[in-house]
C-alpha cells in the first residue's frame, strides 16, 4: 500500500488525498480494508468479516465506519458471554461481538422471549447500528435502542431504519450504556430507500491506521511463490 | 436474482447433475465458454436493443500518443471507453500486475465525458494502480501489444499488404490486457450503485464492454498507425483477419480466490448452466434448426481446439483429449446417434458421460447448449447474486440439522486427515508486498498463522469435529458464542444449504490443487478462449475472438 508513482504494489485501497488530507473510499475499499485490519488487530476471521460489513454498512450511509471501526481496534473491549450477559457488568463490550451475537440469537428465546434488555456497556456503540438492522430483520420485529445519553435509534421489523437522523449522534459516542426494547410494529412495509448519497471522505491519518492493521494480515512473498505466478519474464513476444 | 421461482420448466429438474459431480476441480478445470458466459449476454443484449457505437475522440499521434473516446449508446444510457495511447520502450514490457508501464491505458467512463473529465482520467488512468478514479468510472485496465505481432501488422497494412494469416492466427490478439479491474476498485464505481441496471445487472458486464471495445481500439490503432507510416498506400485490415483476433489477457492467482469468496454468486454462475444443460436433455426431440446449430458449434468447436496450443504439459494432454473428444462426438452425431427415442439430447449426453473424458463431456455441454437459445438465454438473468442476504447467519438452526446439512454437501470434505502432509500442504495468503493472493507451501514456507479463510473444506471438517458430542437441538448461536472461530464453517455451510453449487468441492490446500482449475473455470463464465496455463497458477486467455465489431452489430453478424 506504499510505494512510488507507478508502482502498483497495491491491490487495495489507495491513500490519495482527494480533498485537504482525506481519501474518499469505495465500499468495497472500506470492507477491504476494514475486514483486514480488523483481522489484523487480532479478529478472527469470521468477526473480521463482520467488522468490514459493519464499516461498509455505515459508509454507504455516509457515517464514518472507518473511524469508528479504528477507534474501536485502537481501544480494549470484550465479547458478550451471551446478548445482555457479561462476565463483568463493568466490562466494555466490543460492538462488532455484542453485534453478531445478537443477530445470532434474533430468533432465540434469548431475544423473542424479551421486550426490553440491557445490552451494556458498549464501546463506539455506533458499530452496533448495521447488526440491530439485521436484528430486526432476522426476528421480525421492530426495536429500538437507546444510549443512556438519550440518543435512539429504532429499526422497523423489516430491518429498515426508522429515519435514521440519531446516527450520526450515535456514532459519535466513545462508550454507552445501551439499552434495547423490542416494539409492536407500528407500520407495515418497508420504507423507500434513502436517496443516494456521496461516500464519506476519510481523513487520511485513519486510513493510514488501518493500513497498518491492515498489513498484519499479510505475509512477505516467498521467491518460492512468486515463482511461477507470472511475474517474471518479457512481454515482448 | 435466483433461478429459483423463474423456472417455467419443472421437468428438467430430472435431468439435472448433481453438485458432488459438477464442483470439482478436475471438471471445473475443463470448462468451456457457452453462450450464457457474460461476454455472449453483453453482445446478445447490445444487439437486441439496437445500441449504437461512435468515436467521438480520436486524437493519436502519428507515434501511437494520445487518447480515443469509445461511446457504446443504449436505448438508456451511455458508456465510453476512454483510451490513452502511450510510447513504451521495450525495455520497460514485463508480464502482468506487475509491470508499471503499458502501451494503453483505459476506463469506462458512465456517460459521455466532457473535456475536465478526459483531463481528470488522463491525470489518473495511466498511472493505473497509483491513481485513482471516481464513481462516474466503472472499470479501470491496460493492456501491452503483442510486440512481434502488433508491429507485423502495422508494417504490412503500411505498405498496402494484409498481415500473414498464420501469424494472426497463432497470437490471435494485437493487445493484451494485464489487469480490468472493475468493482469499487481504485474508486471506481461500486457492484451495488450499477447492479440494478439491466444492461449490467448480469456479472461483469462492465468490464466486457470495456474490454469489447480495448478491441476495436487495437484495430484502430494498427490501421492509424500504417497510414501514418504508408500514406494512402497503407490498406486496412481485412474483415475476416480482423474478425479472428480477440484481446489477450494475462491474469493469476489473484482471480481464484474470487469463486471462494463468492459462494452465492458461484452457484448462480454453475445453477443456471446446469439448468441450461438439463433442460436440453429434458428435450423430446431433436428440431432440425437445432440439429443444424449442434452440428456447426461442433465443427466451430473442433477449427477452435485446432488453433487452441499451448506448451503446458496439462493443458497439451487436455488438449489431446479435446480433440479426440470432439472428434467421437462429431462421429457419434453422425453415426450411431438415434434421435428418435423419447429423450435423444439426453441419449447423446449420457453416451458422452460414459464414452468420453471429461474435457470432452463439458465441451459436448458448450454445444448442446448453443443451438437452444430461445430455451435457456433467459437464464443468464440469473447469474447475479445479492450476496448481502447471505452475510447474516441463522443462529436458531440446531446442531441436527447443521449436522444434516455437512453430511450432504461436505462428505468430500469429512474424512480427510488434514494433519497428513499432502492435505495441508498448501496455505492461501495476501502478500506484503503486492497485495495479492498467493500460495505458500505450509512445511516450508512462514507466515501460515496468517492464512487466509479458503481452507473450506478443513473448516468443514473441523466444525463437524466440533459438533461431535454436541445436544442435537443446540442452536448454532450457543456454539459460535463458544467457538467463534467456526463462524466461516458455519456461514457457508448454511448457504450452501440453500445454494448446492455454492462450493468447490475439492480441498483448496492440497499439493496437488491446480489453481489454474479454478482459473478455467471463471474464465469459461467471462467467455475466455485460448486458455494457455503459464504454470499451475497463471494463463493467457483470449476474450471476443470472432465476435462482431462495434460497426458490425447492425449489420446482423
Amino acid at each position: 500500500m506504499r510505494g512510488q508513482a507507478n508502482d502498483p504494489t497495491r491491490l487495495g485501497s489507495s491513500p490519495i488525498a482527494e480533498a485537504g488530507q482525506a481519501v474518499r473510499l469505495s465500499l468495497s475499499e472500506t470492507h477491504a480494508l476494514c475486514a483486514k485490519a480488523a483481522r489484523g488487530a487480532g479478529f478472527d476471521w469470521g468477526h473480521a468479516e463482520a467488522a468490514g460489513h459493519a464499516a461498509q454498512w455505515l459508509a454507504a450511509r455516509a457515517l464514518p465506519g472507518c473511524e469508528i471501526l479504528l477507534q474501536r481496534l485502537q481501544g480494549n473491549a470484550v465479547p458478550p458471554r451471551a446478548p445482555g450477559l457479561t462476565q463483568d457488568p463493568d466490562a466494555l463490550l466490543c460492538p462488532v461481538h455484542l453485534g453478531t451475537t445478537l443477530t445470532d440469537h434474533a430468533g432465540l428465546p434469548e431475544l423473542t422471549d424479551q421486550t426490553t434488555l440491557d445490552l451494556g456497556h458498549v464501546a463506539v456503540p455506533g458499530l452496533l447500528l448495521p447488526f440491530l438492522a439485521i436484528t430486526a430483520q432476522q426476528g421480525a420485529r421492530a426495536l429500538r435502542c437507546c444510549a443512556d445519553d438519550g440518543t435512539c435509534v429504532a429499526f422497523h421489523a423489516d430491518g429498515t431504519p426508522e429515519g435514521d437522523a440519531a446516527f450520526p449522534a450515535l456514532c459519535a459516542l466513545a462508550r454507552a450504556q445501551i439499552h434495547m426494547t423490542f416494539l409492536p410494529e407500528r407500520r407495515p412495509g418497508s420504507q423507500p430507500q434513502s436517496p443516494e448519497r456521496e461516500l464519506p471522505l476519510v481523513p487520511q491519518h485513519i486510513w493510514r491506521a488501518l493500513d497498518i492493521l491492515a498489513l498484519r494480515s499479510t505475509v512477505p512473498s516467498s521467491a518460492r511463490s512468486v515463482s511461477g505466478a507470472g511475474s517474471e519474464g518479457s512481454d515482448n513476444d | 436474482m435466483s433461478c429459483e421461482g423463474l423456472n417455467p420448466m419443472p421437468q428438467a429438474s430430472a435431468f439435472r447433475r448433481r453438485p458432488d459431480e459438477v464442483m470439482r476441480l478436475a471438471r471445473m478445470g475443463c470448462s468451456h465458454p457457452t453462450r450464457l458466459s457474460f461476454l455472449r449476454q453483453l453482445l446478445r443484449r447490445m444487439r437486441a436493443e439496437g445500441w449504437r457505437f461512435d468515436r467521438p475522440v480520436w486524437q493519436i499521434d502519428e507515434k501511437g500518443v494520445g487518447r480515443a473516446v469509445y461511446r457504446a449508446i443504449g436505448p438508456v444510457r451511455t458508456y465510453s471507453l476512454v483510451a490513452f495511447a502511450h510510447d513504451l520502450p521495450p525495455e520497460a514490457r514485463s508480464d502482468r500486475v506487475i509491470a508499471t508501464a503499458w502501451d494503453a491505458t483505459f476506463a469506462l467512463f458512465d456517460g459521455t465525458p466532457d473535456a475536465a473529465d478526459l483531463d481528470r482520467l488522463a491525470a489518473n488512468v495511466p498511472l493505473q494502480e497509483a491513481g485513482r478514479v471516481s464513481p462516474r468510472e466503472l472499470s479501470l485496465s491496460r493492456a501491452n501489444r503483442s510486440v512481434r505481432l502488433f508491429d507485423h501488422v502495422v508494417e504490412r497494412l503500411a505498405e498496402g499488404a494484409q498481415p500473414d494469416a498464420a501469424m494472426l492466427l497463432e497470437t490471435g490478439y494485437l493487445m493484451r490486457t494485464t489487469a480490468v479491474y472493475g468493482s469499487g476498485k481504485f474508486g471506481a464505481a461500486d457492484r451495488v450503485a450499477i447492479a440494478q441496471r439491466p444492461e449490467l445487472s448480469a456479472p461483469f458486464q462492465a468490464e466486457m464492454l470495456s474490454v469489447w471495445l480495448t478491441r476495436a481500439f487495437t484495430v484502430d490503432l494498427v490501421e492509424h498507425l500504417a497510414r501514418a507510416r504508408g500514406g494512402e498506400r497503407a490498406a486496412r485490415l481485412a474483415p475476416d483477419l480482423k474478425r479472428g483476433l480477440g484481446v489477450g489477457n494475462s491474469t493469476g492467482l489473484g482471480m481464484a480466490p474470487f469463486l471462494i469468496r463468492h459462494p452465492v454468486l458461484l452457484n448462480n454462475w454453475m445453477l443456471a448452466r446446469e439448468e441450461a444443460l438439463a433442460r436440453v436433455r429434458a428435450q423430446t426431440g431433436v428440431g432440425a434448426a437445432e440439429l443444424a446449430g449442434f452440428v456447426a458449434a461442433l465443427d466451430d468447436a473442433r477449427e477452435n481446439a485446432e488453433l487452441w496450443t499451448s506448451d503446458h504439459d496439462i493443458q497439451r494432454l487436455r488438449l489431446a483429449d479435446l480433440r479426440d473428444g470432439l472428434a467421437r462426438i462429431t462421429a457419434q452425431v453422425a453415426g450411431d446417434w438415434d434421435q428418435s427415442t423419447p429423450h435423444p439430447w439426453d441419449d447423446l449426453w449420457r453416451w458422452g458421460c460414459k464414452t468420453l473424458p471429461l474435457e470432452g463431456q463439458e465441451a459436448l455441454l458448450a454445444a448442446m447448449l448453443e443451438p437452444h437459445g430461445t430455451l435457456i438465454d433467459g437464464l443468464g438473468d440469473c447469474m447475479d447474486a445479492d450476496e448481502g442476504t447471505a452475510f447474516a447467519i441463522n443462529g436458531a438452526m440446531r446442531v441436527a440439522e447443521l449436522r444434516a446439512i455437512l453430511r450432504a454437501h461436505y462428505d468430500w470434505a469429512l474424512g480427510v486427515d488434514y494433519t497428513a502432509p499432502d492435505q495441508c500442504a498448501r496455505f492461501w495468503y495476501v502478500s506484503e508486498d503486492k497485495l495479492e493472493p498467493r500460495l505458500g507451501e505450509r512445511h516450508e514456507e512462514p507466515g501460515a498463522e496468517r492464512e487466509l479463510p479458503l481452507d473450506t473444506g478443513r473448516r468443514a471438517a473441523a466444525l463437524w469435529q466440533a459438533l461431535q458430542g454436541q445436544p442435537d437441538d443446540r442452536p448454532v448461536a450457543h456454539l459460535l458464542l463458544a467457538a467463534p472461530r467456526h463462524r466461516p464453517a458455519v456461514r457457508r455451510a448454511q448457504i450452501i444449504a440453500r445454494h448446492p453449487f455454492a462450493e468447490i468441492r475439492d480441498n483448496l490446500i492440497h499439493a496437488g490443487m491446480l489453481p489454474i482449475d479454478i482459473l478455467r473455470c471463471k474464465l469459461a463464465f467471462f467467455g475466455a478462449t485460448r486458455f494457455d496455463p503459464r504454470s499451475d497458477r497463471w494463463v493467457r486467455i483470449s476474450l471476443f475472438q470472432d465476435a462482431p465489431y462495434p460497426d458490425e452489430m447492425g449489420a446482423g453478424a
